[in-house]
């Protein structure tokens, strides 16, 4: 039998944890925002990252690209830290005995309640070992310089190490649309390395997100 | 980002010349539906850990090593430039006057006030030296020193940039900027050089051969490092 | 600080509030005590009130134990945040709490069937413990809630990932 008052151990009900009102806190006394924690926020707002590209592409021009990617790469490796620790420490148990539908929303509502717009993930193509990740409304390809190429090398660094820490298997990401160059989201795929390796030609060849996963799914 | 209804700050819609709206909820729109968070002044904003700064240092020191420093400064300088630009229109909106003719105190505390809130940190501005061309900020809690910690260097050279670029906007005249005392060479607070390139060169050279912040302000009172 | 009682001191250049003001003031004070009251038993009788739900949705619901205590804490999430809603007489705070995360759990664990279930036993246990004038009082935010559970829009299903 279910015993109410047995799921309700010292009273707790672990629920939405990055709950926008509950996660951030202010206070302009002293100039600082923080988490519910008490570890220290930053707003960084749009014109900081336009600049964060403008600055980087004068000083390092096209390597810009792998620039933001390795910064990316930094960033996300110490957020999934933080991440499973903050999740560890309200949910008051080892991360391994949370299910991972707790897991994933937390992380998706983690990554709105920052402003980082909605991160979705997309299971289609996982027999084939391929996962996707769709990001809509990214602050940061919106600040991005507009044009051709893919600019969200700050978030495909940041979910490569993200993932890759999670399953525990060296993943690779690759972006297939983007909203700089005017596709309605941005999509990655992550995978191995190796099944990755003709994605960056079909996007620069113009090919889109569903003709590029025919064609990697086909080659097996 | 293009504003549309969704997006733009529906509280300062409502009550445009509201000036007491510094406090998070006030300042901040956040609207969970899309991931967004608006502010005040209609400029998009994403919150970020202290890993964000690491992770932007660490990214470029791992592929420009020490040129990171001069990186960061142009990435301050540009986000100055951008910033003063939407300062001038959201400071004439508010107070319905030119930031030209506003008293200058009042100018600098309003461009600070969304810093504030955006978790930036306090300053404090010495301008009694202005009339000799070079003044003084202050920052309490910056947030790349606090990140960093005691690592025995000046570290805010993304705040230099920034004071550098917007003075250099607002003023009109090329102005550079420098961190001449930093939390992370064990202060309390970060102290910047703000001034004439000449005098920020001599004051970077002075700092190489090992002077303190109080060195280099009694030399430059003295009239040392050029007009 | 209700987001009703918010909207009041918001206006920058009003000095005094005016009658309409004052009297949403009044009588959100004056309901005070009824708020508390309700909020009162919901927190002492919260197992009191859920027990005979689980048993209920165990017994004659012919539901698997594991479900039953994925709808149950559902049911427990939902309350609480209800009565605080209930105490600021601030609807928002139950979708400030749960979007974006109850209805996700709730496709996740598929609970949906039973979670309407749960909700109906709710209710006929609320009308047995308080009168119609203080149901009323937390009813908004229960319907807030369970609409916003059993909204349906497509979102990706994460069960079974990896």
């Amino acid at each position: 039998m279910v015993s109410v008052a047995d799921l309700l151990t010292d009273g707790r009900l672990p629920g939405n944890y990055f709950a926008q009102d509950l996660y951030v806190r202010g206070s302009t006394e002293l100039g600082l925002l923080e988490n519910r924690r008490g570890d220290r926020l930053l707003a960084i707002p749009n014109p900081l990252l336009q600049a964060i590209y403008s600055g980087l592409d004068k000083e390092t021009g096209q390597a810009s690209h792998l620039v933001l990617y390795n910064c990316g790469r930094w960033w996300g490796k110490n957020f999934y830290a933080r991440f499973c620790e903050e999740l560890a420490d309200y949910y008051k148990q080892p991360l391994a005995n949370l299910s991972m539908a707790e897991f994933l929303q937390s992380f998706q509502q983690c990554w709105k309640t920052h402003g980082w717009g909605q991160i979705h993930l997309d299971i289609t193509y996982r027999d084939r070992g391929f996962l996707g990740v769709e990001i809509w409304h990214s602050p940061f390809t919106a600040a991005a310089p507009q044009g051709q190429k893919p600019a969200g090398d700050l978030e495909r660094g940041i979910v490569e190490i993200f993932f890759t820490q999670l399953t525990g298997r060296e993943l690779r990401c690759a972006q297939t649309s983007c909203t700089a160059k005017s596709d309605d989201c941005n999509r990655f795929i992550l995978g191995l390395e190796k099944r990755l390796a003709p994605v960056d030609a079909m996007v620069a060849s113009g090919q889109a997100h569903q003709a590029i996963m025919q064609t990697l799914v086909q080659q097996g | 980002m293009i504003m549309t209804t969704e997006n733009a700050h529906r509280l300062h819609k409502k009550f445009p010349k509201k000036h007491n709206h510094y406090a998070l909820r006030d300042f901040f729109q956040f609207n969970g539906d899309y991931g967004t968070i608006t502010d005040w002044n209609d400029t998009r904003n994403v919150l970020t850990s202290e890993d964000f700064i690491i992770g932007l240092l660490e990214g470029l020191q791992e592929e420009v090593g020490d040129a990171s420093a001069a990186i960061m400064y142009t990435v301050g300088l540009e986000w100055g430039k951008h910033d003063s630009l939407i300062f001038e229109a959201w400071f004439e909106r508010e107070f319905g006057m030119s930031p030209r003719r506003a008293n200058l105190m009042f100018l600098l505390e309003t461009w600070w006030w969304p810093f504030i809130s955006q978790g930036w940190g306090r300053w404090e501005v010495d301008m009694s030296d202005r009339k000799q061309g070079f003044m003084f900020i202050n920052v309490f809690d910056s947030a790349v020193a606090r990140t960093l910690g005691d690592v025995g260097k000046p570290v805010c050279h993304l705040y230099a940039g920034l004071f550098a670029g917007f003075f250099t906007e607002m003023v009109r005249k090329q102005l550079s900027c420098i961190e001449i005392q930093c939390y992370s060479m064990g202060e309390t607070y970060c102290k910047f050089l703000l001034g004439g390139r000449e005098r920020i060169d001599a004051a970077s050279f002075w700092m190489n051969e090992g002077a303190n912040a109080r060195d280099i302000e009694k030399r430059l009172r003295a009239g040392e490092g050029g007009e | 600080m209700t987001f009703k009682l918010d909207t009041l001191f918001d206006e920058p250049d009003k000095h005094y509030l005016d009658a309409n003001d004052l009297s949403t003031l009044s009588q959100y004070v004056s309901s005070i005590p009824e708020r508390m009251a309700v909020y009162r038993t919901l927190r002492d009788q919260e197992v009191a009130v859920m027990q005979p739900i689980a048993d209920a949705l165990q017994q004659q619901g012919g539901h698997a134990e594991a479900l039953v205590e994925r709808s149950v804490r559902n049911g427990l999430m939902v309350l609480r945040y209800a009565a605080m809603a209930m105490l600021l007489d601030d609807d928002a705070f139950v979708e400030d709490r749960l979007q974006g995360w109850l209805p996700e759990m709730v496709k996740a664990y598929e609970t949906q069937a039973i979670d309407q279930q749960l909700f109906q036993l709710l209710n006929r246990q609320l009308s047995k413990l308080f009168s119609p004038a203080q149901v009323n009082l937390i009813k908004p935010s229960l319907e807030k809630a369970q609409s916003l559970m059993l909204d349906t829009r497509e979102t990706v299903t994460l069960a079974g990932l990896l």
